[in-house]
C-alpha cells in the first residue's frame, strides 16, 4: 500500500522521480556553496560586481572553472550574473564574513574534509549504531575539540546560531528574578551568557566549558564588555559543575550524550543547585509523526559524531530528568525550532 | 568511449513526468522563495548533502524493496538488512520528514511515492543514481570540487591521480558498473523524449555514434518502423549490445559496428546521432569526433547532437549542475548554443536548428559545409 501524503518540502506538482533527483542534487549544491564560502567570493563582491577574471585572480582559481561554479550558484539564486559581471543576491549575502546572519564560518567549518568524510560514513553508523567520527579518527569528537585551534574555529562557526538561540531564550523566559546564571556549554561560543548579561545589567554570570573553549571565549567575553560580571571556569561537566547559580542553562548540551552520561551531567547540576534553583534546558524536542522538523536531520549528525547523543522527544526528556531527580515545571516553545524545558529539584 | 551511453534497457516514462522535469528547478526555486525566509532556504541548501546521503543509505540497504508487500517496523527492517535498529529508525524518521517513507502509529514504515523511486524495478527508479551519488569515490570527488575550480582539472586528477573517471573505473570496475546503472536512470528521463522530439520520418539509415547498448536507438527504431539503424561503439560495448538488440526484436534492422570514433565512423547514414557524447570531451577531442562524422557523411546527411544546452542568464537549469559533474568527473562540459556553433565551425559543420524536447535535453541539428 502506498500512502499518498504530499511531501511538504517539495512543490505539490513535482513528479516523485524528479523530486528525488533534486534531493540527490543536494550534495552537489551544498558543495558549490562550500567552495564559494571557502574562496570568500561574497566578501570580494561587497563593493560591487566583478568579472569572473577579477574573481579568479583574487582567489587564485582557474577562471573558466570558477565561471562554471558561479553560473551554477546563480541558477539557485546565490549570486547573479549580468553582462559578464557577478554580483551579490540576498542569499549570497549570508556568505559574507560580517553580514548580520552570516553562515560563512559555519559553512567553512562543517565543509572541511573531516566532516564531509563523516557523512560519507553514515552507512557505518546506521549499521553499527556507533559514531562514524570515532571510527574514522580513533578519538571522540570532544577530544578533537580540545585542540585550541579547532575549538576557536568551532566556537566562531557556532556564534551566529547560538546568538539567535540566546535571543529566543531571552524573549521567551523571564530572567528578572535571576541574580546569577551558570551557562554550561560544550565547546560553545559564550554567546548565551553574553546575551543574558547584556540584557540584564545587574545579573552575574558564570561560563563553564572545556578548557580549550574557555580559552577561545576569553577575548569574546572581554569584547562584549561583560568580563567584570562574568566568571570563566574551565572543567568537565561530567565531573562537576560550578555552584552558586540561581539558574543553570544547558543549551544544546544534553543532546550530546547518551542517557547514562546525560543523567550524570544532570545529577552534577542537581547537586549544586538550591531548592528554588532552576534548570533551563534548551533543545529541539522531537515531534512525533512524519512532519518536517529540522531536528530530525540534526539527529543524524548526533548519531555520526557524538558519544551516544540523540535528539529526544518530550517523553524522553521527562524520563531523563526524572532519573536525575528533577521535575519538569514548564516546557516553553519558542519561535525557533528550540524549546525551553524548565525543571526544579524533585 | 562513451560510457555515458551504456544503457541496459529502455524505459519509457510518462510524458507528463519528463515535461515536468523541464521546469523543475524553476518551480522549486519559486516554491522555496514563496514558502521560506531566505535564511531558511540557504541553510536548507547548505545541509542538503545530509539528505542526499540519508537517501543513499536507504537505497543501498534496499529498504524500499523490502516494503513492497507492506509496512514493516524498524526492528524487522534492521533484522533483514543486518543494521542497528535504533539507528535505522532515526534514519527512516529523518527521511520520512522529507516525504520519503512514512511512519504509522504502530511505528511501522511504509512506502510513499518518493520512496517508490528507490525500488530497483520501479519504472521511475533513481536508485542507481542515488547509489552512485553517495558512494565513497563519488562523494570524495565532490568533496574536492574546490580543487577543480582552482586548477580546471577533474577532481579525479586530485583524488585518484587519474585524468578522469573512465580511467579510474579501470581499477575500480564496481564503481564503473554503478556509474553505468546511474546513467541508465538518467537515460530513462530522456529516451522517449528524444524519439518524439525530432521528426525522423523519411530517414532510411540512422547511425548512432557511441550509442551504448542501444537503448535510445531501439526507442527510435520502434517509433519509426522503416528506419534501419547502425549502432557504433567500442568493441566491449558492442559485444554486450548484441543481446539487447536481439531481445528487442531489432536484430534484422540494426547493424552493430565496433570501432573507435577517434579513428573513423561508419559511412552512408542519413542521420548521425550523438547522444550525450560530445559533452564528455574537451574542444580538441570533440572536434576530432565531429570531423570523423563529417568525413563519413554524404551531402544530404544530417548530424544530431542530444545535449543539455545551457541557456544564458541566471535561469535555473539542470544542465548547469550537470556541468559541474562533468568538471569534477569526466573533464567534459555542458555548452551553450554559441559554444556548439563554435565547435561546428571548427569541424566543418553549421548549426541549422535546436529542437526542444519534453526533457531538459535539446536536439541540435547541423549539416556539413562544403
Amino acid at each position: 500500500m502506498i500512502t499518498t501524503k504530499p511531501n511538504p518540502n517539495m512543490p505539490p506538482d513535482l513528479p516523485p522521480q524528479v523530486a528525488m533527483m533534486q534531493m540527490l542534487g543536494g550534495l552537489r549544491v551544498a558543495r558549490l556553496i562550500y567552495a564559494a564560502a571557502e574562496l570568500g567570493i561574497a566578501d570580494l563582491l561587497a563593493d560591487g560586481s566583478q568579472t569572473v577574471e577579477e574573481l579568479a585572480q583574487a582567489t587564485g582559481t582557474h577562471a573558466p572553472s570558477l565561471y562554471r561554479l558561479m553560473r551554477s550558484l546563480a541558477s539557485v539564486g546565490i549570486f547573479a550574473e549580468y553582462e559578464c559581471h557577478f554580483s551579490l543576491t540576498p542569499l549570497a549575502e549570508f556568505l559574507q564574513s560580517d553580514s548580520p546572519d552570516s553562515v560563512r564560518a559555519a559553512v567553512k567549518f562543517f565543509g572541511q574534509d573531516w566532516h564531509w568524510n563523516v557523512w560519507e560514513n553514515l552507512h557505518y553508523s546506521v549499521k553499527t549504531g556507533e559514531p562514524a567520527f570515532e571510527y574514522l579518527y580513533k578519538q571522540g569528537l570532544f577530544e578533537f575539540y580540545q585542540d585550541p585551534e579547532v575549538a576557536r574555529v568551532s566556537s566562531e562557526s557556532k556564534a551566529s546560531i547560538s546568538q539567535r538561540a540566546a535571543q529566543s531564550l531571552l524573549a521567551n523566559y523571564d530572567f528578572s528574578l535571576i541574580n546569577k546564571v551558570v551557562d554550561i556549554g560544550i565547546f560553545a561560543s559564550g554567546s548565551t551568557v553574553i546575551s543574558l548579561l547584556q540584557a540584564n545589567p545587574t545579573m552575574q554570570g558564570v561560563l563553564f566549558d572545556y578548557p580549550s573553549a574557555i580559552a577561545a571565549a576569553t577575548s569574546v567575553i572581554e569584547s562584549a564588555k561583560v568580563a567584570d560580571r562574568c566568571e570563566l571556569i574551565a572543567g568537565n561537566c561530567l565531573d562537576s559543575v560550578p555552584s552558586g547559580g540561581d539558574a543553570y542553562i544547558l543549551m544544546f548540551v544534553v543532546h550530546n550524550w547518551d542517557d547514562n552520561r546525560a543523567v550524570q551531567l544532570l545529577k552534577n547540576c542537581r547537586e549544586v543547585m538550591s531548592a528554588d534553583g532552576r534548570l533551563l534546558i534548551v533543545e529541539m524536542i522531537m515531534p512525533l509523526g512524519n512532519q518536517p522538523f529540522v531536528g530530525k536531520l540534526i539527529d543524524l549528525e548526533s548519531l555520526l559524531t557524538t558519544p551516544g547523543g540523540y535528539e529526544r522527544t518530550e517523553a524522553q526528556y521527562r524520563s531523563l530528568l526524572a532519573s536525575a531527580g528533577f521535575q519538569v515545571t514548564r516546557i516553553i516553545p519558542t519561535q525557533t525550532a528550540n524549546s525551553i524545558i524548565e525543571a526544579v529539584r524533585a | 568511449m562513451s560510457q555515458a551511453n551504456l544503457q541496459t534497457k529502455p524505459k519509457k516514462p510518462p510524458m507528463a513526468l519528463i515535461q515536468a522535469m523541464m521546469n523543475v528547478t524553476n518551480s522549486l526555486q519559486k516554491f522555496r522563495a514563496k514558502m521560506m525566509p531566505p535564511q531558511v532556504a540557504m541553510v536548507e541548501m547548505i545541509n542538503a548533502y545530509q539528505v542526499s546521503q540519508a537517501i543513499y543509505v536507504a537505497a543501498q540497504l534496499g529498504i524500499a524493496d523490502l516494503l513492497k508487500d507492506g509496512a514493516k517496523s524498524s526492528e524487522e527492517l534492521a533484522h533483514l538488512t543486518g543494521v542497528d535498529e535504533q539507528s535505522l529508525y532515526r534514519l527512516l524518521r529523518s527521511l520520512a520528514s522529507f516525504g520519503i517513507f512514512a511512519e504509522d502509529e504502530e511505528k511501522r514504515f511504509d512506502l510513499t511515492p518518493l520512496a517508490v523511486t528507490l525500488q530497483i524495478d520501479s519504472p521511475e527508479s533513481v536508485r542507481a543514481w542515488a547509489i552512485m551519488s553517495g558512494e565513497k569515490w563519488h562523494w570524495n570527488l565532490w568533496g574536492n570540487l574546490i580543487e577543480s575550480v582552482k586548477t580546471g582539472k577533474t577532481a579525479v586528477e586530485y583524488t585518484f591521480s587519474k585524468p578522469n573517471i573512465f580511467e579510474y573505473f579501470v581499477q575500480d570496475s564496481q564503481a564503473g558498473n554503478h556509474f553505468d546503472e546511474a546513467m541508465t536512470n538518467l537515460a530513462s528521463l530522456n529516451n522517449s523524449a528524444i524519439a518524439t522530439g525530432y521528426d525522423f520520418s523519411g530517414i532510411s539509415k540512422l547511425v548512432d555514434i557511441g550509442g551504448g547498448y542501444g537503448s535510445h536507438l531501439t526507442t527510435i527504431l520502434k517509433t519509426y518502423p522503416s528506419i534501419k539503424g547502425v549502432l557504433f561503439d567500442q568493441p566491449s560495448v558492442i559485444a554486450g549490445a548484441k543481446e539487447f538488440i536481439t531481445e528487442n526484436g531489432l536484430a534484422e534492422r540494426c547493424e552493430l559496428v565496433a570501432g573507435d570514433f577517434f579513428q573513423s565512423v561508419p559511412p552512408g547514414g542519413d542521420i548521425y546521432l550523438l547522444k550525450t557524447v560530445i559533452h564528455d570531451w574537451d574542444e580538441p577531442n570533440a572536434v576530432k569526433i565531429l570531423k570523423n562524422c563529417r568525413r563519413a557523411m554524404t551531402e544530404h546527411s544530417k548530424l544530431l547532437l542530444v545535449e543539455a544546452v545551457i541557456p544564458p542568464g541566471n535561469t535555473p537549469y539542470f544542465g548547469k549542475l550537470l556541468d559541474l559533474e562533468m568538471l569534477t568527473t569526466s573533464g567534459g562540459r555542458e555548452r551553450t548554443e554559441a559554444e556548439y556553433r563554435a565547435l561546428f565551425d571548427a569541424a566543418g559543420f553549421k548549426l541549422t536548428k535546436v529542437f526542444a524536447t519534453a526533457s531538459p535535453w535539446k536536439i541540435i541539428e547541423a549539416v556539413g559545409v562544403s
